[in-house]
């Protein structure tokens, strides 16, 4: 039998040591990973992904199901790096012919190795974290603030004004694909739209009846997890 | 037609106010022509995207339920979100308010605990095409068109998550599940799971001419 999931690798020797038996249960023991039982190997999913398609061969749904039901932790941690890539499209959840919630089965396992400490925080993790801060604070989301504030994450030298310190858009450093991403459409912008996105990032649009419900998703986070 | 009210909730979502404005616009002006009614959804909150679900479960449903509830205490069984990634996040918790129903109890808990009335009923989420197309359909659109796009060409693209997953959506068509119970129910007026065509025939009623866009179309 095939115990690396690559069905064209020469088979390694393995101990039980390798196994991480508890892995899988812990997995299935989140409300989103439960379905991973049902999964029978058959790469329907991989078969539809994006990712797997267009990105790189080695992001492959069933193979990531299968090692985390062997519970070989090495073999998923040397995938850590496309693990992330998921894009979220959902090709893989509706076309299982297992019934199995793909994409927030993979979801589930990386969250258990997070949980496990078993993987570094990775690339979309940070962003999530990012976004679900700034939801539980206002309740809403605001793009624009979202956009600036991520790309001074990355390190760019964003200009501030100097009440509200809140990031200028294009005065201070920005990436070439913004520039090019914003520049075509902007000539088009009617001003009374640039205005409101202006007033919005100053002023972060609110959810009013917020603070109480604030304090239960925080805890709930919290219990979880997620944003440690 | 006429299968899902003509008069339902509102869920535009934060970017329909912000960075994508015109969509709203055009959203409630569409809807007004076609005599259908929008209730705006006071307060509501931040669906979550494809975010906050991949760091809390139970946080993402929280902030769905509360939108539920609201539209709830609005009177409506129906929540109609033009965005996909909010009518997702919303049909997303409903599927897991439905099917758990542990989930429910300890969601209805916490609400309480965060002073938002209980959930008494899951309300519906529909996305706004397959509303205009039952509630209106294009009969409707083509009488109420005021200057055909005549000569316009569309690329229809409907997006990931309009018709996926069919857990969600309940677009079912082929996929599988354990037995025919589990699986989620088709709803009567979804669209084609993958090939869509809600969006076309609209815009072909209002005299566009849609282009050859398959694959690509739920890319
Ligand atoms: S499509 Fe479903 S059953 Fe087939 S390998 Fe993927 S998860 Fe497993
Ligand atoms: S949801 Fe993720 S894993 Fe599934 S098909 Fe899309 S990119 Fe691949």
């Amino acid at each position: 039998m095939d115990v690396s999931g690559d069905w064209n690798l020469i088979i390694l020797p393995r101990v039980i040591n390798d196994y991480d038996l508890d892995f899988a249960k812990e997995v299935m023991s989140l409300p989103e990973g439960k379905t991973m039982i049902q999964c029978y190997q058959c790469s329907y999913c991989t078969a539809s992904c994006p990712v797997h398609n267009y990105w790189d061969e080695r992001y492959n749904s069933r193979h990531f199901i299968h090692l985390a039901r062997l519970g070989l932790i090495d073999e998923l941690q040397k995938r850590a790096d496309v693990m992330w890539r998921c894009v979220s499209c959902h090709k893989c959840t509706h076309r299982c012919p297992k019934g199995v919630l793909v994409e927030e089965v993979l979801k589930a396992i990386l969250k258990t190795m997070a949980k496990k400490g078993l993987i570094d925080e990775y690339p979309s993790k940070k962003f999530d974290k990012f976004f679900t801060e700034s939801v539980l604070e206002y309740g809403r989301i605001e793009d624009g603030e979202l956009l600036f504030g991520w790309i001074e994450k990355q390190g760019y030298n964003v200009v501030k004004d100097p009440i509200l310190k809140k990031p200028i858009p294009f005065l201070g450093e920005t990436p070439e694909w913004l520039k090019q991403l914003v520049m075509k459409p902007i000539k088009s912008m009617n001003i009374s739209f640039l205005v409101l996105n202006a007033k919005h990032m100053l002023f972060h649009p609110r959810t009013k009846n917020w603070n109480k419900f604030k304090q239960v998703l925080r805890k709930v986070v919290q219990e979880e997890g997620g944003l440690t | 037609m006429g299968v899902i009210g003509k008069r339902v909730a509102y869920y535009p979502g934060c970017s329909l106010e912000g960075a994508t404005r015109a969509y709203d616009v055009s959203t409630r002006i569409v809807a007004r022509e076609l005599g259908l009614e929008l209730d705006y959804l006071e307060d509501y909150n931040c669906c979550g995207a494809m975010e906050s679900k991949n760091v809390t479960f139970m946080g993402t449903l929280l902030l769905n339920a509360r939108n539920m509830s609201l539209a709830r205490k609005q009177g409506h069984d129906v929540i109609v979100a033009p965005c996909n990634g909010c009518s997702f996040s919303l049909q997303r918790a409903e599927y897991f308010l439905q099917t758990d129903s542990k989930i429910f109890e300890r969601v209805n808990s916490l609400l309480k605990e965060g002073g938002v009335d209980l959930l008494d009923k899951i309300p519906e989420t529909y996305h706004i095409l397959e509303w205009f197309y039952h509630e209106a359909g294009p009969q409707k659109v083509k009488e109420k068109t005021k200057r055909p796009l005549r000569g316009l060409k569309v690329a229809n693209y409907y997006g990931c998550l309009y018709t996926r997953p069919h857990f969600y959506a309940r677009t079912y068509s082929h996929a599988g599940g354990q037995s025919e119970e589990a699986r989620p129910r088709r709803r009567e007026t979804a669209d084609d799971d993958e090939h869509p065509y809600y969006m076309n025939a609209l815009f072909e009623a209002a005299g566009a001419t849609s282009v050859e866009f398959e694959p690509m179309h739920t890319q």
